[in-house]
C-alpha cells in the first residue's frame, strides 16, 4: 500500500523487518537490534506506527509484531524492550522459548515509513541501517508480512522506496 | 491539535493475558499516536517494564493490544504488585508493564478508555504517571492534562 497527499505532503509505505527465526537458534541469552534511518547517504525518512496521519487510521493497520504468520501468532522470541523513534528502533529479544525441536517461527515487525513527497517517490534509493549483537538475518520488505529483501548487518543497506528487490 | 505522551500499564495478573486498550472514537476525536511529529523529546513508543516479556504487540489509532510470553506467566503474580491507592486518591501502579506512547486530541471530548482481556488483569492510565486512571472493562472517562 502507498498513498500520498498534496495537502501532507508526504509519503507512506508498508514495511516489514523480519528475523529469520532459524538464524536465532544460536543467540545468546538476548539479543539487540537497532534500525535507523541513515540519512547521511540519502533523503530523510520516519518510522511511523499508523498508515495515515491523523483522523483515518481508525479502520488502518498499524504497528505489529508477531511471530509466524500474519495471523499474529505469539512471539516465540519474546520482546523485553521496544523503542520507536522517529529515525530509530530498538529491539531487545530474550531467547527463544520454543523447546524441543520445534522450528523457531520468524520474528516479523509491520510498521510503516514515511518521508516527505518531495523528496521521495516510489524507487527512491533510501539507506536503512542496522545493528545487531549477535549474527542473525534479517530481511526487509514493503508489503506487511512479507520480506523478501536481505539487510545487511552493522552497514546500511539501500532500498528502493516501496519496491522490493527482484 | 493536541499530542500528549501517556503511559498504559497493566499489572496483578496471574496469567498471561491478552490485553487490549480501546479508544472510544466515535467522533475520530482522540487516537493513539506514535509517530514521528510529537516525539522530538524522547520515544514515540516504547515499552518498559519488570521480568516481563512481549509475546504480541499491536496498534492500531483506536486499539492497542499486548500479551505476555508464557514463560513468565507463572511469576507474574508473584513479582508484580497489585496497584494501591496514595493517600491523594490516586491510583499508584508501583510495579508495573507499562506502554509509554502518545495519544491526540482534536476537540474537546474528553478521552474515553476501556479495557479488554482475557484474563483478570489490573490495568490503568496516566498523562504524568502520578495520577493513575484505573480502567476497567467499563468506558472509564479521563481528563486530558492542561
Amino acid at each position: 500500500m502507498s498513498s500520498s497527499s498534496s495537502q501532507t505532503n508526504y509519503i507512506t509505505n508498508e514495511f516489514c523487518f523480519m528475523i529469520v527465526g532459524s538464524s536465532l537458534a544460536n543467540m545468546g541469552s538476548t539479543l539487540q537490534v537497532s534500525l535507523f534511518a541513515d540519512i547521511s547517504q540519502g533523503p530523510a525518512f520516519y518510522f511511523q506506527a499508523l498508515d495515515n496521519h491523523m483522523h483515518t487510521g481508525l479502520d488502518g493497520t498499524g504497528l505489529t509484531l508477531y511471530g509466524g504468520d500474519t495471523n499474529g501468532t505469539a512471539l516465540s522470541t519474546p520482546v523485553t524492550l521496544l523503542d520507536l523513534r522517529s529515525r530509530t528502533i530498538k529491539l531487545t529479544f530474550n531467547k527463544p522459548t520454543n523447546a524441543g525441536n520445534k522450528p523457531i517461527p520468524d520474528f516479523n515487525f509491520n510498521l510503516f515509513f514515511w518521508a516527505d513527497s518531495t523528496l521521495v517517490q516510489p524507487g527512491t534509493p533510501v539507506y536503512l541501517g542496522l545493528n545487531v549483537d549477535g549474527s542473525v538475518e534479517c530481511r526487509y520488505g514493503w508489503t506487511h508480512g512479507d520480506a523478501p529483501g536481505k539487510l545487511q548487518d552493522n552497514v546500511s543497506t539501500m532500498l528502493s522506496w516501496g519496491k522490493n528487490p527482484q | 491539535m493536541s499530542y500528549f505522551p501517556c503511559t498504559v500499564a497493566v499489572a496483578g495478573f496471574s496469567s498471561n493475558p491478552e490485553v487490549s486498550f480501546v479508544v472510544a472514537n466515535k467522533s475520530a476525536t482522540w487516537w493513539l499516536y506514535a509517530d514521528w511529529v510529537n516525539s522530538n523529546s524522547g520515544a514515540s513508543l516504547s515499552v518498559s517494564g519488570g521480568p516481563l516479556l512481549l509475546s504480541q504487540l499491536k496498534m492500531k489509532a483506536d486499539i492497542l493490544t499486548f500479551g505476555f510470553a508464557d514463560s513468565f506467566a507463572a511469576s507474574a503474580a508473584d513479582a508484580y504488585m497489585s496497584p494501591v491507592t496514595s493517600p491523594h486518591g490516586g491510583l499508584v501502579m508501583p510495579t508495573i508493564f507499562a506502554f509509554n506512547l502518545h495519544v491526540c486530541r482534536n476537540g474537546t471530548i474528553p478521552l474515553e478508555l476501556s479495557l479488554r482481556t482475557d484474563a483478570p488483569a489490573i490495568a490503568a492510565f496516566t498523562f504524568d504517571k502520578v495520577t493513575w486512571y484505573p480502567i476497567t472493562e467499563v468506558q472509564t472517562q479521563i481528563q486530558w492534562p492542561n
